[in-house]
């Protein structure tokens, strides 16, 4: 399929910061040919929705301007959009559940004599343009009774009832079973031969290479590569939208490996990993509560280790065992599927994955956030599931949420009470029945001289704090609680170059002392800085597992893109 | 003998439903406009008060009619009050209803001496004629099914349903959230006047202290009992007025605490909590995400 040249939407410059500071689109610029199918893929935060609701009206850009047609136009709300032919379809569904799918489509552009609404034409107009396509509508159905794909399609009809040219699709496939992707795509297909444009937002590969014509790559806020879908490969739009990653302490590109890796450059080579020392010394839960401490992590520079041998926790158990593990997602279909995974004391095993192939929901099945539907979660031995998340957290399980602000801090207490929070019953803490402040005090005073949390003391309030040293406040709260399992969800995301150091020694301190670390990370590099062995997850299923010696970054890719 | 009996007791006990209900049914409907849009409205107390205050002091001088007028338009500036504090402000809805109470309540306490100057009692907030009780009557019987029609078969009906579920998705679909919100208000601010014209300019004339007495919660207990729609507040308020009309009937003739029969629509308001499961409107009370 050639585009035609009509270059149909034009978006240039466009730069957007939000009020919290956060420059979430950095001079993109965009060009959608009439008639095509485009895609913006990018991982989470690349920017990819911001860029949607700019070109939507939701949100205004703070510089940057968009053609339609060739023509400039403003576009200061989904209203103006709509009358310049726009619609759009977003990750969320904007239908409302109490409305019947009528009333949804046709709310704010009823059809109507006299204010009183002719839902007979309406549904008329509706089901001939559902016919042309294809596509059948339980019309008079309440919203909510209805499937994710079915509301999905409602969305679109809304959006083509309003005569919508172009159509913006937000993340369409992310809450979709494949074969109802399947048939989403064939929908978009007949769209687009009737003349749609269609601009997609994804981050799934392989939907990109079967169902565009074009595709746009966002990366960190700006806009880092442009490709005609039949010109180019996953393995370039993967390396694009992960980027080369310079930041963070891994080990320099080793030239061999580069020079005989097939995208040089892209992909980096990484030296064998580190072995972690047995963990002979008595475990930190096994100690006194005043002498378990962690103590400083080293100040050291990361020297890159030798020898890729596993650490010989020779236990006959493993401390955290996941067999057949099924979790199913908010609207009910599976997140993770048929998981099975073993972590030895002493051990770090990395997940990588393609963002949004269930380490969420796997994470969350491990520390009792997510109920498990199948399959069982193991410590030392002992069932997991049905297990309170208190519970577990006495047995040593402790958790790194991925979103710091929203689950991992309060960010109006102090730095003290944050790091009660979960353990408000330990009276080591200073939790108990009434809270001891002077040891909460204490705590903290500690905790930020031993994390050197940029702090005036355990008082300071969280939200005050930079990213970096709330990240370390999370963590500090993690590895007090003496754990024996951290589940570590995106521990260094947004964090500088030293931040992101500090957090390496810590885990790897953590490690000689015992600790199992399960890392989620979509970093690569952080994977295979410190992982002993690597589990890829793929639409929720573990696509394989390679200890850190053998795996390479082309294996890896490879498994998260294809499974 | 015995059917006259029988009719001497009904009749009146029909009528006084019906003086019962009708300032239920006003409120509540002007309840379930604001609700419908998103904002909770225990308000409606302090703009019945409002509204009968203002009806009787208009009233005196320029006429019953005018003064009925007069107390639609001050519940309106009410609801604008309402809205104002809700949506500009961004307060909390529970906390502006109760200000707007208070206010009421001791606003017109005050005003009602300072402006008649006297002690006890008073006689002189009051109007000579009133308005015929049937005008609400017809009004009580009709308004709910024009509610009724306006929200389920008209595109603004439509619209203020939607916002009232999702003020981001009536935003997706290109209409303006807050516009809605207003014309909601103030439909809900002048129903709620024109139950406070009808307690003072019909039923008795006259405006006394605290006179609307809890009707405007009573009218919410029937907006929920009656799940937010028109027919179903209306006959929630039915009910509730009827066990008002047989209290009232019943006192002096039976020995039953007429407290007893005054806690009806509470309990009443508990059990269809428990049996109905009424599930508001999805966005009642809730801010809006703005941007970031």
């Amino acid at each position: 399929m050639t585009p035609s040249p009509i270059p149909i939407i034009q978006m240039a410059n466009i730069t957007k910061t939000f009020p919290n500071g956060v420059v979430a689109n950095d001079d993109i610029s965009l060009t959608v040919w009439e008639g095509t199918v485009h895609a913006v893929i990018g991982e989470n935060g690349a920017g990819k929705s911001t860029l949607m609701h700019i070109l939507y009206g939701r949100y205004q850009p703070d510089r940057g301007r968009i053609r339609l047609r060739g023509e400039d136009v403003r576009i200061e709300s989904p209203a103006q959009a709509i009358s310049l032919g726009l619609g759009m379809v977003s990750q969320h569904t904007t239908l409302i559940p109490a409305l019947s799918v009528l009333d949804n489509i046709i709310l704010g552009n009823e059809y109507a004599a006299f204010g009183i609404l002719n839902r007979a034409g309406a549904a008329r107009r509706i089901e001939t343009l559902a016919k042309q396509l294809g596509v059948e509508l339980p019309l008079h159905a309440r919203t909510e009774t209805l499937s994710v794909a079915a509301m999905q399609k409602a969305e679109i009809m809304k959006a083509l009832y309003r005569g919508a040219k172009m159509l913006i699709l937000d993340e369409p496939t992310a809450t979709l079973a494949p074969q109802e992707a399947d048939a989403l795509f064939r929908l978009l297909a007949s769209l687009k031969s009737s003349g749609t444009t269609i601009l997609f937002i994804t981050h799934k590969l392989r939907e990109v290479m079967q169902h565009t014509d074009a595709v746009t790559v966002l990366r960190g806020g700006r806009a880092v590569g442009e490709r005609i879908t039949r010109e180019t490969y996953p393995e370039e739009l993967l390396a694009l939208m992960l980027g080369q990653r310079t930041a963070g302490p891994s080990v320099p590109l080793s030239e061999e490996a580069a020079a005989s890796a097939p995208y040089a450059g892209i992909y980096r080579e990484t030296e064998p990993p580190e072995t972690p020392p047995s963990p002979v010394h008595p475990l930190p839960w096994e100690r006194g509560p005043q002498s378990e401490m962690l103590g400083r992590p080293p100040q050291s520079e990361f020297a890159p280790e030798t020898s890729a041998a596993l650490p010989s926790a020779s236990a006959a158990v493993p401390l955290l065992e996941i067999r057949e593990l099924l979790v199913l997602n908010r609207r009910r279909s599976p997140a993770v599927q048929d998981f099975h995974l073993q972590v030895s004391a002493g051990e770090i095993v990395g997940i990588a994955g393609v963002d949004g192939s269930g380490q969420k929901q796997l994470a969350e099945a491990v520390v009792g956030l997510s109920p498990i539907e199948r399959g069982q979660v193991l410590l030392d031995g002992a069932v997991l599931n049905g297990l309170s998340v208190e519970r577990r957290l006495q047995m040593g399980i402790s958790y790194i949420p991925e979103d710091r602000h929203r689950e991992g801090l309060i960010l109006d207490f102090t730095i003290a009470e944050n790091l009660l929070l979960g353990r408000q019953r330990d009276r080591r803490f200073g939790g108990g029945w009434i809270l001891d402040l002077k040891r909460l005090a204490q705590l903290g005073d500690r905790v930020v001289q031993e994390y050197r949390i940029r702090a005036g003391g355990g008082d300071t309030v969280a939200g005050t704090l930079s990213g970096g040293n709330q990240q370390k406040v999370v963590i500090a709260r993690a590895m007090e609680g003496h754990p024996r399992l951290v589940i570590a969800m995106q521990p260094t995301r947004g964090l500088d170059v030293g931040a992101t150091e500090y957090v390496y020694d810590t885990f790897r301190d953590a490690r000689t002392k015992g600790v199992s670390i399960l890392l989620f990370s979509l970093d690569l590099d952080e994977i295979f800085a410190l992982s002993d062995r690597i589990a890829v997850m793929y639409n929720g299923r573990l696509a394989g597992v390679l200890p850190r010696a053998q795996a390479t970054m082309e294996e890896v890719g490879r498994l998260m893109v294809n499974g | 003998m015995e059917s006259e009996g029988i009719s001497a007791i009904v009749v009146p006990l029909i009528l006084l439903t019906l003086r019962q209900t009708t300032p239920l049914v006003l409120a509540g409907l002007g309840g379930i406009f604001s609700e419908r849009v998103g904002v909770v409205n225990i308000a409606l107390e302090g703009m019945m008060l409002i509204g009968g205050f203002v009806g009787i002091w208009v009233g005196q001088s320029a006429g019953v009619l005018a003064g009925a007028l007069a107390a639609i338009l001050s519940g309106a500036l009410t609801g604008s009050l309402h809205l104002f504090m809700t949506q500009r402000l961004k307060m909390d809805h529970i906390i502006s209803g109760v200000a707007i109470n208070l206010l009421a309540l001791n606003g017109t306490t005050y005003l009602l001496r300072k402006l008649y100057v006297m002690a006890e009692p008073i006689r002189d907030a009051s109007v000579p004629t009133t308005i015929p009780v049937g005008y609400f009557i017809a009004l009580t019987l009709s308004l709910p099914f024009l509610a009724h029609f306006v929200l389920y078969k008209t595109a603004f009906g439509l619209r203020l349903r939607a916002v009232g579920e999702s003020a981001e998705s009536v935003r997706m679909a290109g209409l303006t959230p807050i516009r809605l919100r207003t014309a909601g208000l103030l439909i809900s601010g002048m129903l709620g006047g024109l139950a406070g014209a009808y307690l003072a300019l019909s039923q008795v004339g006259r405006f006394s202290d605290d006179m609307v007495s809890g009707r405007g919660f009573i009218a919410l207990a029937a907006v929920v009992c009656g799940r937010w729609t028109p027919l179903g507040a209306a006959l929630a308020a039915l009910i509730f007025g009827f066990f008002d009309a047989l209290q009232l009937q019943l006192q002096g003739v039976v020995n039953i605490p007429s407290q007893f029969l005054l806690m009806v629509p509470y309990v009443f308001t508990i059990l269809a909590a428990l049996v109905l499961r009424p599930t508001p409107p999805a966005a009642l009370g809730r801010e809006e995400e703005t941007e970031g």
